[in-house]
């Protein structure tokens, strides 16, 4: 008898515990409600209260404002991955203005550029793709107006809850918009085993389209609730409160949603009229998979959300045969809903950590029991509170960040905050950081005065394509002024990457990157020293200068420098300039300068 | 998690053993670079090892497009017995093109090599004679029928794209024995490259400096951007090269606590060492005639290729810790990978003309030099190729993912040894399956590293290369 009872008994235990970590789990920090704790400091910017009181628990007090060179070249960066004028730096420099700097915020944020710099960290999350990736990695001709709306919604400040609703239904909500139906591109802007969808074993196929519908559910449940819902397929999560059965309503919601392009209403007479915004089938029943196998189907399930979100019925009250759009509604419904304390959360630490290069959670994508605490929760609260008081304007969010003193600091060094937190965890000062890919080309066209400043429609593609079932890409330098539009035009394949792109950390387009690594690598140094680009660069960057200068050999110099740095250059820099210009011409010194360690660091 | 994380392995923690100077700080900036970032929850990396380890480095021939075991080193005189045979009772077929015909044996002869007398197929004659090196797994198991995602699976664990591949993870778990040299080098077939191209050789998620760097092997300049501009004469580059050294020294100490910036300095130190170091390792015309001979470099069949195994002996003797050397590319008229759905002998004819002797001239030349000791070699396909013909008149075979072979040698591992085996006509593991989460714990575990503990933390899951699953295959071992 003894023998016998064991295993239940061991079972019982199991499912006691696993219960009990359950429980526990729906207590996490990130699934309760949204509270607002006025900061004790009362008085000034909220951000820089909740941060001076954090500060202070740990020793250490705020650094002071940074220069505004400094800061102008920061700000410029940040929120247009582009560098300030000559002509922009002397004007915020010699402002009398008390909102001087408020004043460059808001003309930034105006910048049609602007879109462009923050749709691309928004495409690094959507894992936003123009190839198929995988075998036959074909191109998809269409897919940029995907990009474009995003620009567009940076651009418009459209509201986030909008955004959001539009990304996951944007094709059904009444009324039905043109913006609307492209939005629902993010559903199939990832990579797609087109060869697996058209094989002869049924259980193949099967596999490839549960591994398709993972891929969607993962990129909406990370983008816009920072949690790993897709790690639910094969088994409960091992972490946080989502049970198997609910991936698979899930899956219910999205099941009709297929990899392909559709026609969509044309914005004017001469425009083509398909994008890739994927296909709708009205999908049968789904069934929750044991272990995730195809092969092992059980019980039908209903489309619905989480539990986790306990302010929020997860029933949306639709059975299993229910219209696919309506499901993807109610769905939308339920993450723009504003009790709904994630999505807001993620947003505001998305935001935060573009500004900052760390976010108040360390990892934006994982508001999960594994992913970090929050250093500043009662500001991520406050933050997020605020994001949807204010109609979930993005604007506004950047607003009381960069308006901050605690954006303002200086990025300097001191050796007693650095022995306390080395990490800048606290935010004692801004830290640096190196530019990104885009950036560091971008960069480099508009200082050589290259730079097509065109906005939107199809991407750019430096390479000629050979087809024999697969795509290859083979790349060729162009100079034509297509060519020479930002690096969001480019367009993003898998393969037939950019060398110089690539060795500056630019991620592979089919992973989904909150947040890119930061290498320091030879690689680097090579593209900047020998890339055909770079080249080229210095050399329109040069003659600019000297025209610009009309002759004046140390005009020229200064041209350079405040152009590419942001400053004059010192004496000493001056007289090396000097005698180098003895035996190299200025392209020579352009070069190095693009080259330099302060071209491609923001302080 | 993070908290003890950034603690534990903050910047300040490496400056302040990083000996004094800016070249200390760099030197221990880019050796950590990874979690430079501290706020970041990454996994551990195993700069150690977690084991001694039996192998320092990699080799892998990658033959794509799915080479027959049936044709190369699983022997089976049943399937001979059953020729012409129509198979039933084995459930759903597994092919790609879905047009199951006849059983069809063999079409080449097998005989029995060397004292571990394995038996290998007349197509191989030059692998043939390294019979008592090679230690066969016949018992491999891939998840898939279709060339990309077995492929990744071969190479990254998954069958997804934008996972990393095993080259990366060992760049990212024991990092370089030559900073002049990448650590993960691949080396395509110079008849093209395999579909999906540059995918192949992803980092995934790990950064990005652990990516594979494809050589162009046939080309002038094997990496992208290596040389100087031809219109920047040397005495030029170098004094640009001064003045952007002293400006960026200037700038590094002007700001002693950023070790990044220390680091960039460095950098370009080791850009102009790899100038010199890559044109040196790939540079074959001071390897004597002998060994030319022995690659059959002079053979218009498969000069390439067989560049391209010299190659990566030269590399592999310099620090690189992972060459994989691809033979096939993607598709083309007439084919070049080993995808022999038509006509499986006119096939693996062409394409083991160009494999057989480099491949046996590789095995031959690192034993010869002791490099057998510390270096493990993998032959690998992404599947096998099914014992039915493709349709009823054919003479191709269709993919095949529930049973193929797969060898190692070297560095750890039996030799003149067979492990598993397919069923008696080779449709289905017959004993002691591999799945590829096994086969890659088992390279790892060589190597010195516990496949469960090299871990990177993305996106809610501190991922593995053997994901859930994967057992060491200790009957391989030696």
């Amino acid at each position: 008898m003894y023998f016998l009872k064991l295993p239940f008994l061991i079972g019982a235990y199991f499912v006691a515990l696993s219960c009990h970590a359950a429980e526990d789990s729906r207590k996490h920090w990130s699934l309760q409600p949204i509270r607002v704790i006025p900061s004790a400091e009362g008085s000034g910017n909220p951000v820089d209260a909740y941060v001076s009181t954090q500060l202070a628990k740990a020793g250490l007090e705020m650094s002071p404002e940074a220069d505004r060179a400094t800061l102008l070249r920061r700000l410029s960066f940040d929120l247009l991955g582009l560098p300030p004028t000559p002509e922009e730096l002397d004007a915020f420099v010699q402002s009398t203005s008390p909102r001087a700097y408020e004043e460059e915020v808001e003309r930034l944020l105006a910048s049609p550029h602007y879109g462009e710099r923050w749709a691309r960290h928004w495409l690094d999350v959507a894992r936003y793709t123009e190839s198929d990736g995988f075998e036959y990695d074909r191109l998809r001709d269409h897919a940029w107006h995907y990009r474009d709306y995003v620009i567009k919604s940076f651009n418009e400040d459209k509201p986030y809850d909008r955004f959001m609703k539009e990304q996951i239904a944007g094709d059904v909500w009444e009324p039905v918009t043109r913006e609307g139906i492209i939005a629902t591109s993010l559903l199939v802007c990832g990579p797609w085993d087109a060869a697996s969808s058209i094989q002869a074993n049924a259980t193949q196929r099967a596999i490839s389209r549960e591994d398709e519908l993972e891929d969607l559910i993962g990129v909406v449940g990370q983008t816009f609730l920072g949690l790993s819902i897709n790690c639910a397929r094969c088994h409960d999560h091992k972490f946080d409160p989502i049970a198997h059965a609910e991936y698979y309503r899930l899956k219910a919601v999205f099941a009709g949603v297929k990899h392909g392009e559709q026609p969509i209403p044309a914005s004017s007479e001469a425009e083509q009229t398909v994008s890739y915004v994927g296909t709708r089938v009205q999908p049968e029943p789904t069934r929750r998979l044991i272990r995730g196998e195809v092969t092992s189907p059980d019980e039908v399930v209903q489309p619905g959300a989480l539990a986790a979100i306990a302010e929020l019925s997860p029933d949306f009250g639709l059975a299993e045969n229910s219209p696919e759009g309506q499901r993807r509604l109610k769905f939308a419904d339920w993450i723009a809903d504003v009790r709904n304390p994630l999505s807001a959360r993620v947003m505001v630490n998305r935001v935060w950590h573009f500004h900052f290069g760390q976010g108040i959670v360390a990892t934006p994508n994982d508001f999960g029991v594994s992913g970090g605490r929050p250093t500043h929760p009662e500001l991520l609260d406050w933050l997020a509170a605020k994001f949807m008081e204010s109609g979930w304007s993005v604007k506004s969010l950047h607003r009381w960040i960069v308006n901050s003193a605690t954006y303002r600091q200086s990025s300097a060094s001191n050796a007693k905050a650095l022995a306390v937190d080395a990490d800048n965890q606290w935010l004692w000062r801004f830290a640096p950081h190196r530019l990104e890919a885009e950036a560091v080309r971008d960069a480099m066209l508009a200082v050589s005065g290259q730079l097509n400043p065109a906005v939107g429609g199809p991407s750019f593609r430096p390479f000629t394509i050979t087809e024999f079932n697969a795509a290859f890409y083979h790349l060729v330098e162009r100079e034509e002024p297509e060519f020479n539009r930002r690096t969001v035009y480019r367009i993003n394949v898998n393969s037939g990457k950019d060398p110089l792109l690539e060795a500056f950390d630019c991620p592979d387009p089919s992973v989904k990157t909150p947040r890119r690594s930061l290498t320091t690598t030879p690689l680097q140094a090579l593209e900047l020293m020998n890339n055909a680009f770079v080249q080229r660069q210095a050399g329109h960057f040069a003659a600019r200068c000297s025209k610009l200068a009309n002759g004046d050999a140390d005009e020229a110099v200064r041209q350079l420098y405040r152009r590419a740095l942001g400053r004059v250059p010192t004496e000493g820099e001056m007289n090396l300039a000097h005698s180098a210009l003895q035996e190299r011409d200025l392209a020579s010194l352009a070069w190095v300068l693009l080259n330099s360690t302060e071209f491609v660091y923001v302080r | 998690m993070s908290d003890s994380l950034s603690s534990h392995w903050s910047r300040r923690h490496f400056l302040s053993n990083a000996g004094n100077g800016l070249g200390g700080i760099a030197l221990a900036w880019l050796m950590e670079r990874d979690r430079s970032c501290a706020a970041e929850k990454v996994g551990r990396a195993a700069r150690m090892p977690d084991f001694a380890p039996r192998a320092r480095r990699v080799v892998q021939v990658f033959c794509a497009g799915g080479v027959s075991h049936l044709e190369t080193f699983d022997y089976k005189p049943e399937l001979e017995r059953m020729h012409g045979k129509t198979l039933e009772g084995r459930g759903e077929n597994l092919g790609f093109f879905g047009q199951p015909g006849r059983l069809m044996k063999s079409v080449y002869e097998f005989r029995q090599h060397g004292q571990s007398g394995a038996w290998i197929s007349s197509l191989l004659p030059h692998l043939a004679g390294c019979a008592d090196d090679l230690c066969f797994i016949h018992s491999m198991f891939a998840k898939s029928n279709n060339h990309s995602p077995a492929a990744f699976q071969m190479n990254s664990g998954f069958t997804q794209n934008g996972f990393p591949c095993m080259g990366s993870w060992l760049s990212y778990g024991l990092g370089t024995e030559n900073e002049n040299l990448p650590a993960f080098v691949v080396l395509p077939d110079p008849r093209g490259l395999p579909a999906g191209g540059s995918i192949n050789w992803t980092s995934g998620f790990l950064p990005a400096n652990h990516q594979g760097v494809a050589f162009r092997t046939q080309a002038s300049e094997p990496v992208a951007d290596l040389r100087t501009p031809e219109n920047i004469p040397p005495a030029v580059r170098e004094a640009e090269m001064r003045m952007l050294a002293a400006m960026n020294r200037q700038f590094a100490e002007a700001h002693p606590d950023e070790g990044s910036f220390a680091a960039r300095l460095r950098t370009y130190e080791l850009a102009a060492k790899m100038q010199t170091s890559i044109p040196e390792a790939t540079d074959l015309e001071n390897e004597p005639e002998s060994i030319k001979r022995l690659y059959g470099l002079g053979d218009p069949a498969n000069q390439g290729f067989a560049k391209n195994c010299l190659m990566a002996r030269r590399l592999l003797e310099r620090g690189v810790r992972f060459v994989q050397i691809l033979n096939g590319g993607s598709f083309g008229s007439p084919r070049i990978n080993w995808d022999g759905h038509e006509n499986v002998k006119e096939n693996h004819d062409h394409q083991a003309a160009t494999m057989d002797q480099p491949v046996a001239a590789l095995i031959h030349d690192l034993k010869q030099r002791g490099m057998f000791e510390d270096t493990l070699f993998i032959w690998t396909t992404e599947f096998g190729r099914s014992p039915l013909t493709q349709g009823i008149d054919s003479i191709g075979r269709d993919h095949h993912p529930n049973v193929f072979t797969c060898f190692l040698a070297g560095a750890g591992v039996k030799p003149g040894f067979r492990y598993g085996s397919s069923d008696e006509i080779g449709y289905a593991v017959g004993a002691d399956k591999v799945t590829l989460p096994d086969f890659h714990a088992t390279i790892l575990h060589l190597l010195g590293l516990d496949h469960k503990k090299l871990t990177y933390y993305h996106n809610g899951i501190d991922r593995r290369l053997t994901n859930v699953e994967g057992e060491v295959v200790n009957g391989v071992l030696s």
